[in-house]
C-alpha cells in the first residue's frame, strides 16, 4: 500500500514537472541570466567606471561688485543682518558646489569702471579648494578705486567674457549703485549685440534705501557716509542748457557744471537696489535680470536651462550601469513570481500587445 | 500641513545645508521594494499535498532573507541613483616643501617695456610679460612647495590661496594678461601676503617672491610696520627685479652725490636689506638669473605640515552601490541553494 502510494506520487510529480519544464526551463534560464547580469553590473559599478563623454556642464564667469555700497547689511539671515557682499560670496560658493564636474569657473571683481579678472576659467571640481578660498577672500578692501560706474563695469565684463571661453556665461552680482551720480547723457553704449553673452545680472539688496557704512580695519562700522561727503562732480561735460534766455530765467547749468544741479545728488549717500537701472542694463545687454533674495537661489540659475555648455568631460558611468541592473532585478523578480496572478495578467497584456503589433 | 512637517524634518536633518541629492526621480523607484513581499506564486515544484509536509522554519527564514535581499538591492540602488552627497567637507592633506607666496606687481608701470640688451624687436616687451614668463617657470618647478599668489596695484588682491594647486596659480597668472593699472603699493601687497601666514605656526621656510619694478616709495611708518611683520612671520624675501628702461641696476651702488630719492627701486633695495630676514635680489635680465632664483627657492625646506583643504562634495553613492552589491551576492548564494530539479 505504502509502496504503491509512493510510486503513484512519483509519477504525478514526473508528469507535472515534465509539463512545467517545456516552458519552465526557458523561464528558468532567463531567471538565472537576469540574476547573473544584475550581479555582474553591480560588480563593475564597484570599480567606479568613468569615461570621457559629451556632458552637460556650465561655464561661468562670476563677477562681484566690491564697491562700498555692497557693505550695506540689508539681508536678514536667521535674525542677523548680513551685507550684500557676504551674500554674493555665499551664493557663489554654494553655486561652486552645485556645478557638475567638468564645469569651468572664472572669477572677477568690479569697482570703478572695470572688472579685474582674478583667475581664468578652471575646472570646478579639481580646483574647488582654491576657487572657494579665493571667493571667500574677496573683500571691499581689494577695490582699487572708490567709484562705481556700473554700466562701464558690466560692459567691460561682457567684453572680457568671449576671451575667457566660447560658451562662458556671466553672472554679475551688484546692487546697481552708481557713484558718483553720473550724467545719463555721458554713459557708454553697449558695443556688442544683445544676447552675445548670456547670463544673469543679479540684483542685490533691498529697494529701500539704506545708509552706506564706513568700516574700520576690523570691519566694524565706524560711521556712515553723509551727504556732505559724496563727491559732487555729478554733472560733468557740457551744460544741458546753453541758451541765454533759459539762464536768465534762473537756470545756470553751465556755470554750475560741477554743482549738484539735479536732484540726482539728493540721496547719493544712500544705497538701494536700483532695479530700474539694472533692468535697463539687462535689456540692452540681453542678460536676464534677477533679484537675489536668498543665497541658494543662484545655484539653480547657474544650472538652469539655456545656460548649458556641452563638452567632453569625465562622466560617471555608474548610473548608466545601475539602470540596466534595476531592469534585470525586476525581470528576475517577475520571473520568480511567474505564478502570481499579477504577473500572469501582465504577461497576458504584454503578449497581447505584441500580437497586435505583429 | 503634511508638507510643512516634511519641510521641518528636512531642515532638521540639514538637507541642502550639509547634504543634498543630485537627482530626485530615482526616489520613485523606492516602492518597488515592496514587490517581493506582496507578490504570491513563486516558482515551485507542484506537490499534491503541501499541507502534508512539516513546516520548515529554516526554509521560511531563508525565504525571508531572500525577500530582504531583494528589497535591500532595489532600495540601495535607487538611493545610489539619487546621488547623495555631503556638502562642505574637508580633506586632510600633508604639505612638504616651503610655503611660497608670490607677490606680483600689476601696476600701470608694469606695462612699460623691460630693459633688454640686443635686438630692438625684443626690447619692447612689457615688464608684465617678462614677469609672467619668469613666474611660469617658477610655478612649474618644485612640486612639493605650497604656492599662493597676491597681485597688487593700488590695492592687493588674493589671486590664488596658498596650496598645492599649481594649475590654479597658472590660471591666475594668465588672468594678469589684461594689463596693469593704478599705482604700485608694494607694502600693501607684501602685507596681505604676510597676513596669510598669520595665525599659523612656523613649521619651516616661508618665502615671499616679490616680482616688481620697485617704483614705490615707502614712508617711515609703513617701513617699520612691514619690518615687524617680516620678523614676526619669519619669512624670507626674494625680489625678482624687473628693470625699467630708465631704471638703475641694483648691483652697483649709486654714484657719489646722487639723490637716492630719485631712484625708488634703489631705496626699496636698501630698505629690504635692513629687514633682518634673509633677502636676495635677482635682476631678471637673463634666463640664468631667473633660474638662479628658482633654484634658490627650491632648496627651501619645510617640515611636513597637515592642513585641511575643502572639497566640493563628498559622494556617498558608492556606499549605496556597495550595499546593493552585497545584496546581489546574497541573492546569488541563495540561488545556489535552490533546488533546480526535484530530488525525491
Amino acid at each position: 500500500m505504502r509502496l504503491r502510494f509512493s510510486e503513484a506520487w512519483r509519477a504525478v510529480v514526473k508528469g507535472l514537472v515534465g509539463g512545467w519544464s517545456g516552458q519552465g526551463s526557458r523561464l528558468y534560464a532567463w531567471r538565472k541570466a537576469c540574476l547573473i547580469a544584475t550581479f555582474v553590473l553591480l560588480t563593475i559599478i564597484l570599480f567606479r567606471p568613468h569615461l570621457m563623454l559629451p556632458n552637460r556642464v556650465y561655464d561661468w564667469y562670476f563677477v562681484v561688485d566690491i564697491t562700498q555700497s555692497m557693505n550695506v547689511p540689508d539681508y536678514q539671515v536667521a535674525g542677523k543682518s548680513i551685507s550684500r557682499l557676504q551674500i554674493a560670496k555665499q551664493s557663489i560658493r554654494k553655486t561652486l558646489s552645485a556645478l557638475p564636474c567638468g564645469s569651468r569657473v572664472a572669477l572677477g571683481m568690479f569697482t570703478e569702471r572695470n572688472v579685474v579678472n582674478v583667475v581664468e576659467p578652471v575646472e570646478v571640481c579639481a580646483h574647488f579648494a582654491a576657487l572657494d578660498q579665493t571667493v571667500a577672500s574677496m573683500d571691499w578692501r581689494m577695490a582699487w578705486a572708490a567709484d562705481s560706474f556700473i554700466a562701464h563695469g558690466l560692459y567691460n565684463a561682457l567684453e572680457q567674457a568671449p576671451e575667457l571661453g566660447k560658451q562662458i556665461r556671466v553672472m554679475f552680482f551688484t546692487d546697481g549703485q552708481q557713484a558718483p551720480p553720473a550724467n545719463p547723457k555721458y554713459m557708454p553704449g553697449y558695443a556688442g549685440k544683445p544676447g552675445d553673452v548670456q547670463g544673469y545680472l543679479v540684483g542685490m539688496g533691498k529697494p529701500v534705501a539704506s545708509k552706506i557704512p564706513k568700516l574700520d580695519e576690523k570691519n566694524a562700522v565706524s560711521g556712515y557716509w553723509e551727504q556732505e561727503e559724496v563727491q559732487r562732480f555729478g554733472n560733468f561735460g557740457m551744460a544741458e542748457t546753453l541758451s541765454v534766455l533759459a539762464m536768465e530765467q534762473g537756470q545756470h547749468d553751465r556755470n554750475a557744471g560741477h554743482g549738484p544741479g539735479t536732484d540726482l545728488l539728493n540721496n547719493a549717500h544712500l544705497s538701494a537696489l536700483d532695479e530700474q537701472n539694472l533692468q535697463r542694463l539687462a535689456n540692452t545687454t540681453g542678460l536676464n535680470y534677477v533679484r537675489l533674495e536668498q543665497s541658494a537661489q543662484s545655484s539653480s540659475w547657474a544650472t538652469g536651462l539655456g545656460m548649458t555648455a556641452w563638452r567632453w568631460a569625465d562622466t560617471d558611468l555608474r548610473p548608466w550601469l545601475a539602470v540596466p541592473a534595476i531592469v534585470c532585478w525586476l525581470l528576475y523578480l517577475l520571473l520568480t513570481f511567474s505564478g502570481s496572478r499579477w504577473v500572469k495578467w501582465l504577461a497576458r497584456r504584454w503578449s497581447g500587445i505584441r500580437l497586435r503589433s505583429h | 500641513m503634511w508638507e510643512e512637517g516634511a519641510q521641518t524634518v528636512l531642515l532638521a536633518s540639514g538637507f541642502n545645508e550639509h547634504w543634498g541629492l543630485t537627482d530626485f526621480w530615482p526616489l520613485l523607484l523606492l516602492p518597488l521594494a515592496v514587490l517581493p513581499w506582496v507578490l504570491r506564486g513563486q516558482m515551485n515544484f507542484p506537490h499534491p499535498a503541501l499541507q502534508g509536509l512539516p513546516a520548515d522554519p529554516l526554509s521560511a527564514w531563508l525565504d525571508r532573507l531572500w525577500k530582504m535581499a531583494l528589497s535591500l538591492l532595489i532600495l540601495a540602488l535607487s538611493l545610489a541613483l539619487t546621488g547623495p552627497y555631503l556638502k562642505s567637507q574637508y580633506v586632510e592633506k600633508i604639505g612638504r616643501g616651503a610655503h611660497v607666496m608670490i607677490v606680483l606687481d600689476r601696476s600701470a608701470s608694469m606695462n612699460e617695456p623691460f630693459v633688454k640688451k640686443g635686438d630692438d624687436a625684443q626690447a619692447r616687451v612689457p615688464k608684465m610679460e617678462v614677469a609672467r614668463k619668469v613666474l611660469k617657470t617658477l610655478v612649474a618647478q618644485g612640486h612639493d612647495d605650497l604656492m599662493g599668489m597676491v597681485t597688487f596695484s593700488t590695492s592687493p588682491i588674493l589671486a590664488a590661496p596658498l596650496g598645492n594647486d599649481r594649475e590654479f596659480v597658472q590660471a591666475a597668472l594668465d588672468a594678469t594678461e589684461a594689463g596693469g593699472m593704478g599705482f604700485t603699493a608694494v607694502a600693501r601687497g607684501l602685507g596681505m601676503a604676510l597676513d596669510y601666514f598669520a595665525d599659523q605656526p612656523v613649521t619651516g621656510a616661508r618665502a615671499m617672491v616679490l616680482v616688481s619694478d620697485g617704483g614705490a616709495h615707502l614712508d617711515g611708518k609703513t617701513q617699520d610696520m612691514l619690518r615687524a611683520m617680516f620678523m614676526r612671520q619669519k619669512a624670507s624675501l626674494y625680489w625678482i627685479y624687473l628693470r625699467s628702461e630708465s631704471g638703475v641696476s641694483l648691483k652697483q651702488s649709486l654714484a657719489e652725490g646722487e639723490n637716492i630719492d630719485a631712484y625708488p627701486e634703489y631705496a626699496l633695495h636698501e630698505y629690504f636689506q635692513t629687514l633682518n630676514v634673509p633677502y636676495r635680489v635677482y635682476e631678471a635680465e637673463n634666463p640664468q638669473a631667473v633660474m638662479a632664483a628658482v633654484r634658490d627657492i627650491s632648496t627651501l625646506k619645510n617640515k611636513p605640515t597637515r592642513y585641511l583643504e575643502p572639497v566640493s562634495r563628498q559622494d556617498l553613492s558608492q556606499y549605496a552601490y556597495g550595499l546593493a552589491w552585497l545584496a546581489a551576492v546574497c541573492l546569488i548564494c541563495l540561488y545556489a541553494l535552490e533546488l533546480k530539479r526535484w530530488q525525491a
